[in-house]
């Protein structure tokens, strides 16, 4: 079948780097949200933790999915500043349908879940959510920029979310939150554009592991140093 | 936002009561100083004294261990965590 690549040659292995940055940054603070679960037995504490490894675990499907059509069974063509590829076997196809599927389905389901478990809603919102986030997971297949619009909603009330935060508790702490879930957002906006500029791919994805690297800089320094 | 206190608030209020008595102290004083119902205060001091973070001394004051200084940063350092993420 012959797929669409968004990325310029250039970049190809760097987003991978940058993913796998970001994954990193989500396992760790999945485990530190486990600690806390630990001791305060909170289930908002045990869910935070599982909505960031679902983060990590979605980079890792997307990590799959990119690698084997940069590297892997497949051959890349270019017309008018445009790159194409095909796939030369069945697993290759497969691995591309399956990686961007989960990862598009864990994406939507952890960020609105972080949503959830910060707004305490009513427990019917979560299941109704849940069968937006699969229609949108398995229809945005041919229309990608359905799912980033989508992420773009989520990571906006969360960023309305994280500013409220930030105006209440005036911390160093919390206005780093704030900042990377803008950047978050930010990225989403320049993936809903990338059709119209590759170079689009390369802001968002940039964009984003400022986001998840503010969120290390917080890590850092919330449990290295003492205040 | 969060407003009710959870454990971990609970259990960072005994040893922050403790240690402002210069990391002793009498129960009454935790008592007063943590906000705590006498029920939660001696289940707390209870958990804290069975995982070797205070002791009790023989005048029945609480006294916070070097174990229990450090357990005291760490739950700093989550609350701060916690803060920051709105949890």
């Amino acid at each position: 079948m012959i797929r669409y690549i968004f990325s310029p040659k250039w970049f190809y292995g760097v987003d991978i780097a940058f993913e796998l940055f970001s994954m990193i940054i989500t396992f760790l603070i999945a485990r530190y949200g486990y600690e806390l679960y630990k001791i305060s037995g909170n289930k908002k504490h045990k869910y935070f933790s599982l909505f960031f490894l679902l983060i990590g675990i979605a980079f890792l499907f997307k990590i799959i999915a990119n690698f084997d059509i940069y590297y892997v069974n497949t051959v890349s063509i270019e017309i008018a500043n445009s790159i194409f590829y095909f796939t030369t076997s069945h697993v290759s196809e497969m691995l591309f349908i399956l990686g961007f599927s989960i990862f598009k389905f864990l994406m939507l389901l952890s960020f609105f879940g972080l949503l959830y478990i910060l707004w305490d809603e009513k427990p019917g919102i979560f299941w109704l959510s849940l069968y937006f986030i699969l229609i949108i997971t398995i229809f945005s297949h041919g229309t990608y920029y359905i799912f980033h619009l989508s992420m773009t909603m989520i990571l906006a009330f969360l960023l309305s979310y994280y500013y409220r935060n930030y105006a209440e508790k005036s911390s160093r702490e919390s206005f780093l939150i704030m900042l990377s879930f803008l950047m978050l957002t930010l990225s989403q906006l320049a993936f809903i554009t990338i059709a119209l500029d590759m170079v689009m791919y390369v802001v968002g994805e940039t964009l984003q592991l400022i986001g998840y690297a503010i969120l290390l800089y917080h890590y850092i320094l919330v449990t290295r140093y003492e205040k | 936002m969060r407003n009710r206190r959870d454990r971990i608030d609970m259990i960072l209020s005994v040893l922050e009561a403790i240690q402002s008595g210069g990391g002793r102290a009498k129960p009454t004083h935790v008592l007063y100083k943590a906000n705590l119902s006498h029920k939660l205060m001696k289940r707390y001091i209870k958990e804290l004294k069975d995982r070797g973070f205070v002791v009790e001394e023989d005048d029945k004051s609480i006294m916070l261990t070097d174990d229990g200084k450090k357990f005291l940063s760490e739950l700093r350092k989550m609350k701060r965590f916690m803060e920051s993420f709105g949890l």
